[in-house]
């Protein structure tokens, strides 16, 4: 049977979830990201204009669209404005796979015979903007490759029908680099030997392209040829919580990063308890000033305690920290969760310190996540 | 070096080295055996360099000699080969293993050098105790230790010695068993050590009949001495957690039940429970235990009450069921006394009116409980 996948996408998220906050930002050209160093993590259309795109530096961005209002990101704003438009669509869609925090498949797959594709969708998109105040452009077709290449066509605020038999001639003419496959290595790769349209790439004999791109090359040929079997796969639960840092300036003052280290145990772990999560596997980055970037984990017995997180945190940190070098970021993810209950350890947990977590996450739940902390963590709270 | 004996003979001590043979090791002299035969007495070595055992036993001797052959190959060999007398000679660099019409060659490993020191006999300070008590609290001791890596003293059993007296204490920093005998020969000084789970089990393994067990030691290694058998075993370094500060003094509830009872009834439950957190919640109150669980993820739940002797306030407290059954299989008595704080300190679980000649004690940690009974 032939399916029908949409692929939904939210203009400019961020950008949009700041609109709704704050109206005045309509119409000017706004750039969400962080700090001096920080990159473009995304940006109004009237910034595009300038040739401003996301990932780009803002310093860059700042020189070609001097008159842009630089916003630093609030993740919370945006997890709940997500958070708000999946309930919307899932209010209505049977099957929907959340792939990233603004996009969303949905799997229509049999119901054009009573509602009709396209009108259902147009409806889905309607009512997350009436709902949510934020724009948001979908494409329908029969795969999620072919919907989502639509996606990236129509925007902003767009719909598009792409009727089976009209697949081929709307990828032929596009460039490869629209594959969500293609990055830039291999678009190098394949404009090197003059593939730059779909059309071309999806003449290649797919052996060629195998040899050419790896095992990659057959998955490739087959998205550029708009065939695409990957089923819509419905909300995943939650593997792991994780936070990084980037500092301003490159930092070797090992007391503050160990500080901050300190604020980010302390504000996963209230997530997790929050949450009911216990941790089996502590994992910490460190990226130096050369982009040089390591990780190191150690497995533990479940548990959504601080300090005993804390102290696995640090020594991980101890451990990976091996170069004079200065450091750029800073990240820690607890993986391996599970829901349930804490085990308490004879030896590291009194009656104390339980019901102090306990109070500590009551003042935190009612007077916000950064109200009462470890004084070493303090100068993460402040960031 | 030639000799015979009985297979069954020969096996029976073979089967005691077989624990301590690695699969695979870093050293592969570790996994071979020693064979020295001094006139009937025939002596084999095995070691994982932690620790040794050297075991003497009865042979035909026929020439004296020394082997070092491949310990597992050696083994299966033996046990490969009917209950009749074998002859095991050492001919051109191999080993020979011939039994009525068998024929067995094995490699001889020549860098006998290599091979780890057998440890000197150790002498002074020593604990004489009966093999078969040694055996018993060993296995009610070792249940429990931590196989967690970064702590390394836990996963050790802690020995501590004072005047006719031994404390063995064990913990996985969620349960901890304390086992006293005051009925032993010691007369030393006040003393504490560590000692690897794994040459304990190797020790319990090795005793199958009583006798008397010296136990010798120094700074870094102990000895233990019995019937044939020599087992010399490295401690763990580092220091053992103040365990007598965690026992709670004060408390007051207690709640006695039927161990069998209980064990059941618990085993029944967990089959609901949450597979990784193995949380089962305790509910007493006057005249009955109802133990309950329930797994959000799978959707399933389940609950049983048993009697209880019980008169205090009402009182919910979690627990892992799986921690919590092993440690009541290791009591020896019928009927289990409950000595209950708060569902956030440790539990006191002892065997009500012991006639046993040691006292066992076991704490248990309680799983946090939210009131609202999810999860």
């Amino acid at each position: 049977m032939e399916r029908a996948i949409a692929h939904l996408d939210l203009d400019t998220f961020f950008v949009s979830c700041e609109r709704v906050k704050n109206s005045s930002l309509y119409g000017i050209p706004v750039i969400i990201g962080g700090g001096d160093r920080g990159v473009v993590a995304s940006c109004s259309y009237e910034t595009r204009f300038y040739g401003v795109r996301s990932a780009m530096p803002i310093k860059m961005a700042l020189k070609l669209c001097p008159e842009a209002k630089v916003i630093k990101g609030d993740m919370d704003l945006y997890s709940k404005m997500s958070h708000e438009v999946t309930e919307v669509i899932q209010e209505k869609v049977p099957l929907l796979e959340k792939a990233s925090i603004d996009e969303f498949y949905l799997d229509l797959s049999g119901m054009d015979k009573f509602f009709g594709c396209y009108k259902w969708s147009t409806e889905i998109a309607e009512s997350v903007t009436k709902n949510t105040g934020l724009p948001i452009s979908f494409a329908l077709s029969k795969n999620k490759t072919v919907s989502k290449i639509g996606t990236g066509e129509a925007k902003p605020i767009g719909r598009l029908e792409i009727q089976d038999q009209n697949v081929k001639n709307f990828l032929n003419p596009l460039s490869i680099k629209k594959i969500p496959m293609v990055g830039n290595v291999t678009f190098q790769l394949l404009s090197r030997i003059g593939v730059r349209t779909i059309q071309s790439l999806s003449e290649m004999p797919v052996d060629v392209l195998q040899k050419l791109i790896g095992k990659n090359g057959i998955e490739l040929w087959k998205k550029a040829n708009g065939l695409d079997e990957n089923p819509v796969i419905p909300y995943s639960e939650r593997k792991s919580i994780s936070s990084e840092h980037t500092f301003t300036e490159d930092s070797i003052d090992i007391t503050a990063i160990k500080g901050l280290i300190a604020g980010m145990v302390e504000q996963l772990t209230f997530k997790l308890r929050e949450e009911k999560w216990l941790t089996s596997t502590v994992v910490l980055k460190v990226r130096y000033a050369n982009f040089d970037t390591e990780t190191k984990q150690c497995k533990i017995s479940y548990t959504s305690a601080d300090h005993t997180l804390l102290k696995y945190a640090l020594e991980l940190f101890d451990k990976l920290y091996t170069r004079r070098m200065r450091i750029r970021l800073v990240g820690l993810k607890f993986t391996g969760l599970v829901h349930g209950n804490h085990q308490m350890d004879l030896f590291e947990d009194t009656e104390e310190l339980i019901n102090l977590y306990q109070s500590l996450d009551k003042i935190r739940s009612r007077f916000g996540k950064y109200s009462v902390g470890r004084a070493s963590g303090y100068s993460y709270q402040n960031q | 070096m030639i000799f015979s004996t009985l297979k069954s003979n020969l096996m029976n001590q073979l089967s005691l080295i077989n624990p301590i043979l690695p699969s695979h090791s870093a050293k592969p002299i570790t996994e071979c055996i020693i064979l020295v035969l001094k006139d009937n007495e025939l002596t084999i070595t095995a070691t994982d360099i932690s620790v040794t055992l050297v075991n003497n036993i009865e042979v035909n001797g026929i020439e004296n000699g020394t082997v070092v052959v491949h310990g597992k190959k050696f083994i299966n060999i033996i046990k490969s080969l009917p209950d009749i007398v074998l002859t095991v000679k050492k001919e051109n660099g191999m080993v020979k293993i011939i039994s009525n019409n068998i024929k067995f060659e094995l490699a001889v490993t020549e860098d006998y050098d290599d091979f780890p020191t057998t440890p000197k006999n150790l002498s002074g300070n020593n604990l004489i105790i009966d093999s078969l008590k040694l055996k018993n609290y060993i296995e009610k001791t070792v249940f429990t230790v931590s196989p967690d890596q970064l702590r390394a003293v836990l996963t050790g059993v802690l020995f501590s010695l004072k005047l006719n007296q031994i404390t063995m204490v064990a913990t996985d920093s969620v349960r901890l068993v304390k086992l006293e005998d005051k009925n032993v020969r010691y007369e030393g000084e006040d003393t504490e050590m560590i000692l690897p789970s794994k040459s304990l089990q190797i020790v319990s393994n090795a005793i199958d009949r009583n006798e008397e067990c010296l136990i010798y030691f120094e700074e870094n290694y102990v000895e233990f001495r019995f019937g044939t058998v020599v087992i010399f075993s490295r401690l763990i370094n580092g220091k053992y957690p103040a365990y007598q500060a965690i026992i709670p003094a004060n408390n007051h509830l207690k709640a006695k039940f039927d161990k069998q009872t209980a064990i059941s009834a618990l085993t029944r439950v967990s089959l609901a429970c949450n597979p990784v957190t193995k949380l089962i919640k305790y509910n007493l109150e006057s005249g009955q235990l109802l133990i309950n669980t329930e797994d959000s993820n799978s959707s399933s739940k389940a609950e049983e009450s048993i009697p209880l002797d019980y008169s205090g306030e009402k009182m919910l407290i979690g627990f892992n069921s799986s921690k919590i059954i092993e440690l009541l299989k290791n009591i020896d008595t019928e009927m289990i006394l409950m000595e209950i704080n708060s569902g956030k300190k440790p539990v006191i679980i002892k065997p009500f009116e012991s006639t046993e000649s040691y006292d066992l004690m076991m704490l248990l940690m309680p799983s946090s409980v939210d009131n609202s009974g999810n999860n």
